[in-house]
């Protein structure tokens, strides 16, 4: 095919322009946007009030998310707060501080590999302290986390979020959303035919599923062929 | 880990690709592929970012209309340049010399990706010295699905898929784990997954400094104990952290030539 050299002039800067965006877009230079809803802002980090403590942000800013309301500027905010919070040596504490810290790096990108780092080390202290807290998910969390970004993580390896992720399974069968965190990361790693039962038993499950993971569902079912490629048994056959 | 072959491709991601007339010029939706095989990371959980790079381009170029698909398959990338014929893509470089042809792309610039894997290619093992070694024996790897880009841009003259028993691993660090378990003789494994091995190495010699200091301490203190000739109580010590800090490959076959970092290069 043979342009006019303006033309392709004109295309040749669109596509710098293009990749030059990427690094703001994902970058933590980047001002978040949005403005900090009270039901953050409002939450007290040193224990006094109703609500109060690293849980409590935790909870508030999930709910954001869920309703699809959230701002940047609600998780930066978010992450502050727990971050100031002070640890009372629970899992929960880990736990909250893992989770706000893996939403501030959902909308980073590899920008925030120190984020992904404190993630790693707060999900881990988590499972120190109770391994089953949640049916472990602070364990499904951490498996997610190497399998989608073990390659930018000192030591990352992706197949021991793999061997995490089906250790969840395993001790807890009956949650769809665990079987749809081990499809995910079997399409994530170019592997996707072991994720299909996995898929099956999410798509039975899916009613269980919050706004958020049925999303997550409908793009992996997609990205696989469509329900039709998975070929799932009836309804509660599922493995 | 020996590296017995390091092969570059001539560029790494590359592309932006010209499939039809810029049809913004025309008032029409500007759409963009991305394609990009053999990294980590679904469609599902990219297209968000897409989506919010392709609504910033079509604003700084003052696009009427714009949509941007990420996709990690070809199949999936010839649905969509056949249902939406793009105008730009951004792809893997095994995907553009497939679909150059047919589709007949244009370079227009080129993409840097960050750990994106794709650039060079590496034939490591842990058992054989030298490519030759390897050649009739097993080669684990997760990039033989697209042969004719192995044979002609990364073997070229060196090697070709053929001179191997190719064994699929299936996904990145399940080949690099494989060659490192000894459980295949060989690996073909590009420049992502050699940051990986690299990575892992060097967590696990961290991880074992500290045995191998505590070994040494061991030695000194049980030589000076028994009034031995402390060279004699060293080497065996020595012989006996070398082992306790080689990998279990090379412990296996007794091996120690692991250690050496000898390597031809043969860039393209």
């Amino acid at each position: 095919m043979c342009y006019p050299s303006r033309v392709r002039a004109t295309k040749s800067g669109q596509v710098l322009v293009l990749v030059g965006l990427a690094g703001c877009l994902s970058g933590v230079a980047c001002k978040p946007k949005g403005t900090v809803d009270p039901s953050i802002a409002d939450i007290a980090t040193d224990g006094s009030g109703e609500r109060a403590g690293a849980w409590a942000v935790h909870e508030a800013l999930e709910q954001r998310i869920g309703q699809g309301v959230d701002s940047e500027a609600d998780r930066q905010a978010a992450l502050d707060k727990v971050r100031a919070a002070p640890d009372d040596q629970t899992a929960a504490y880990a736990y909250a501080r893992a989770s706000v810290a893996g939403r501030v790096a959902e909308g980073r990108g590899l920008k925030a590999l120190k984020i992904l780092e404190e993630m790693r080390t707060w999900a881990r202290r988590s499972i120190e302290r109770d391994p089953q807290f949640q049916e472990m998910a602070a364990t499904r969390m951490l498996g997610t986390l190497l399998v989608l970004a073990g390659q930018h993580l000192d030591g990352g390896d992706s197949e021991e979020g793999l061997e995490l992720l089906e250790s969840v399974v395993e001790a807890h069968p009956d949650n769809p959303v665990n079987h749809l965190r081990v499809a995910e990361a079997y399409v994530a790693l170019g592997d996707p035919e072991p994720g299909f039962e996995h898929l099956c038993v999410a798509l039975a499950g899916r009613a269980q599923l919050g706004g958020e993971e049925q999303r997550l569902l409908e793009g992996l079912v997609a990205e696989v062929g469509g329900a039709e490629a998975l070929a799932c048994e009836a309804a509660g056959e599922g493995p | 880990m020996r590296q017995l072959l390091v092969n570059a491709a001539p560029a790494a991601l590359i592309a932006a690709l010209a499939l039809t007339p810029l049809a913004a010029d025309a008032g029409d939706s500007v759409n963009i592929l991305i394609l990009k095989e053999h990294g980590v990371g679904s469609a599902s959980s990219a297209q968000e970012y897409v989506d919010k790079l392709v609504a910033r381009v079509a604003k700084q170029n003052e696009w009427p209309a714009a949509s941007g698909k990420y996709v990690t398959t070809r199949s999936a990338g010839k649905t969509y340049i056949k249902e939406s014929s793009p105008h730009f893509g951004i792809l893997s470089l095994a995907a553009f010399l497939d679909l150059r042809g047919a589709n007949k792309l244009e370079v227009v610039g080129s993409a840097e990706v960050s750990g994106g894997g794709g650039r060079q290619y590496f034939i490591v093992s842990a058992r054989e010295g030298s490519l030759a070694g390897c050649k009739g024996k097993t080669l684990g790897t997760d990039h033989g699905d697209d042969v004719r880009f192995i044979d002609k841009v990364v073997g070229q003259s060196d090697f070709s898929l053929s001179d191997f028993k190719v064994e699929d691993t299936r996904r990145p660090m399940a080949t690099v784990k494989a060659v490192a378990r000894g459980e295949v003789d060989c690996a073909l494994i590009d420049d992502a997954q050699q940051a990986a091995l690299a990575s892992s190495r060097a967590a696990t010699r961290s991880r074992r400094s500290g045995r191998r200091t505590s070994c040494r301490r061991w030695s000194w203190s049980r030589s000076r104990r028994r009034r031995r000739p402390s060279g004699v109580a060293s080497r065996a010590t020595s012989a006996a952290c070398a082992r306790a800090t080689a990998p279990r490959s090379a412990r296996k076959s007794g091996s120690r030539r692991w250690a050496r970092p000898t390597s031809r290069s043969t860039p393209t």
